[in-house]
């Protein structure tokens, strides 16, 4: 009994004496060695895994794959036709800006960071990126991929990794707008690593399903405009004074290697 | 040395792999995977300070405060290290089983227990995480991982007497 005691109370001590010598930053060099070999070792494993991961999508019957298969046809011709409206759009943007020189061509400041590994706790969704404060990250930055997708912002900047909390994290939350008639405001929020919602949308504003949600630039250092993702569903309560919708997110959180992180813009 | 590395290599499998896996794969704890089949395996004491290095390392990637991965870890394992020596004594399928479903109980609940204490703490956006919302997540975790730790088992017993269904002799 005595024993157990015993080891209990050294056990404790040491663990409180590392919490203690963390929060007061003697052990920030030894953190920091061990943080570049495991992310060095994750890293390798990481890229290895993302070669070999094909993402596939199981179906419970074949009629459900026949019907997804003929839902991918249909969105690829609707994507042909969006896609010729989209340069036409493009380049009348394109004239109107030289013309009118209405808005500048906004340029962010990006840092470029692949991604080592991810940690799944039940309570977070978050990436582990390869770059961290000296490369001029730091904790709030927002971060994406291809054009202007958000995925998730930067929670935790060490030196030399950082910690990007990705948008359908639970403890995630931007400033959103959707690009409706009103262009309601609200917040979406990350739902457990399985959903992204979007929260406070006042009652009596029109939200469609397909409707894109952008960034609002409310809050800094987010700017206004990074793609969330579109209307999924939409709940809405007679005896709420805010509906809720579901988004579908722009990015595929699962499949992520290489993101930017918006450092100034 | 040997051991240190052991659990270098597997923090980084962890990471770099078994995270990245299909939900609910994703979700298997290979600390306590590894944990757990090296106290069958070798019944000694070290396990906690093993426990102790996984959940450090595992701490320098987590977002939540300092020490709430490394206490629960770490204390999760002493408590596990006391019952296999006086209670689950019994070397069976089931009360490994037992024991890692135990495990990860008593793992879990430490855990959020001090995340629910960081959210009062800081006034977090933590405090007011609905703990309903995660248990298909640790139930996965749990099953998993337990049936991960009941197959190793029978691997170990296969290849070697040391498993044999008997009272550990002390």
């Amino acid at each position: 009994m005595r024993s157990r005691a015993r080891s209990l109370f050294g056990i404790s001590t040491v663990i409180l004496t590392v919490i203690f010598f963390h929060y007061f930053g003697f052990l920030y060099q030894v953190e920091e060695f061990f943080r570049r070999v495991i992310g060095f070792g994750s890293g390798k494993i990481y890229a290895l895994t993302s070669s070999v991961e094909s993402a596939p999508e199981s179906f419970d019957t074949v009629d459900a794959c026949v019907a997804s298969l003929s839902n991918c046809r249909t969105l690829s011709e609707q994507m042909e036709i969006d896609r010729a409206a989209f340069e036409l759009l493009q380049e009348e943007n394109v004239n109107l800006r030289n013309q009118l020189h209405f808005i500048a061509e906004r340029g962010f400041i990006t840092v470029g960071a692949d991604v080592i590994g991810k940690n799944s706790d039940p309570v977070g969704n978050i990436l582990i990126l390869n770059r961290g404060s000296n490369d001029g990250i730091f904790a709030g930055a927002p971060a994406i991929v291809g054009g202007g997708l958000l995925v998730g912002k930067v929670v935790q900047a060490d030196p030399h990794t950082s910690l990007l909390q990705l948008a359908n994290d639970n403890r995630s939350r931007f400033a959103a707008t959707i690009l409706n008639r009103e262009r309601s405001i609200g917040l979406v929020e990350g739902g457990y690593g399985i959903s992204v919602e979007m929260n406070f949308i006042p009652q009596n504003e029109t939200v469609n399903i397909g409707d894109q949600i952008i960034t609002s630039g409310l809050e800094t250092p987010m700017p206004r405009g990074l793609i969330i993702g579109r209307v999924e569903s939409v709940e809405k309560e007679p005896y709420q004074p805010f509906q809720r919708a579901v988004l579908h997110p722009a990015a595929d959180m699962d499949a992520i290697a290489q993101v930017s992180v918006i450092i100034g813009y | 040395m040997f051991l240190f590395f052991f659990v270098i290599l597997f923090t980084c499998v962890w990471i770099g792999f078994f995270s990245v896996l299909p939900y609910p794969f994703s979700q298997i704890n290979v600390a306590f995977l590894l944990l757990l089949s090296f106290l069958l395996w070798k019944e000694s004491g070290i396990v906690v300070w093993m426990s102790f290095a996984f959940h450090f390392f595992l701490e320098l990637f987590t977002a939540s405060a300092f020490g709430i991965v490394l206490f629960s870890g770490t204390m999760t394992m002493l408590i596990v290290f006391w019952l296999y020596q006086f209670v689950i004594t019994n070397r069976s399928w089931y009360a490994t089983l037992f024991l890692s479903v135990l495990a990860l109980v008593v793992y879990r609940i430490l855990f959020f227990l001090l995340i629910f204490l960081e959210g009062v703490w800081s006034a977090d956006a933590a405090g007011g995480v609905s703990l309903s919302s995660f248990f298909p997540f640790v139930f996965w975790e749990v099953g998993l991982t337990s049936l991960g730790v009941v197959a190793i088992f029978f691997v170990l017993n296969f290849f070697s007497r040391r498993m044999s269904t008997a009272l550990i002799q002390r």
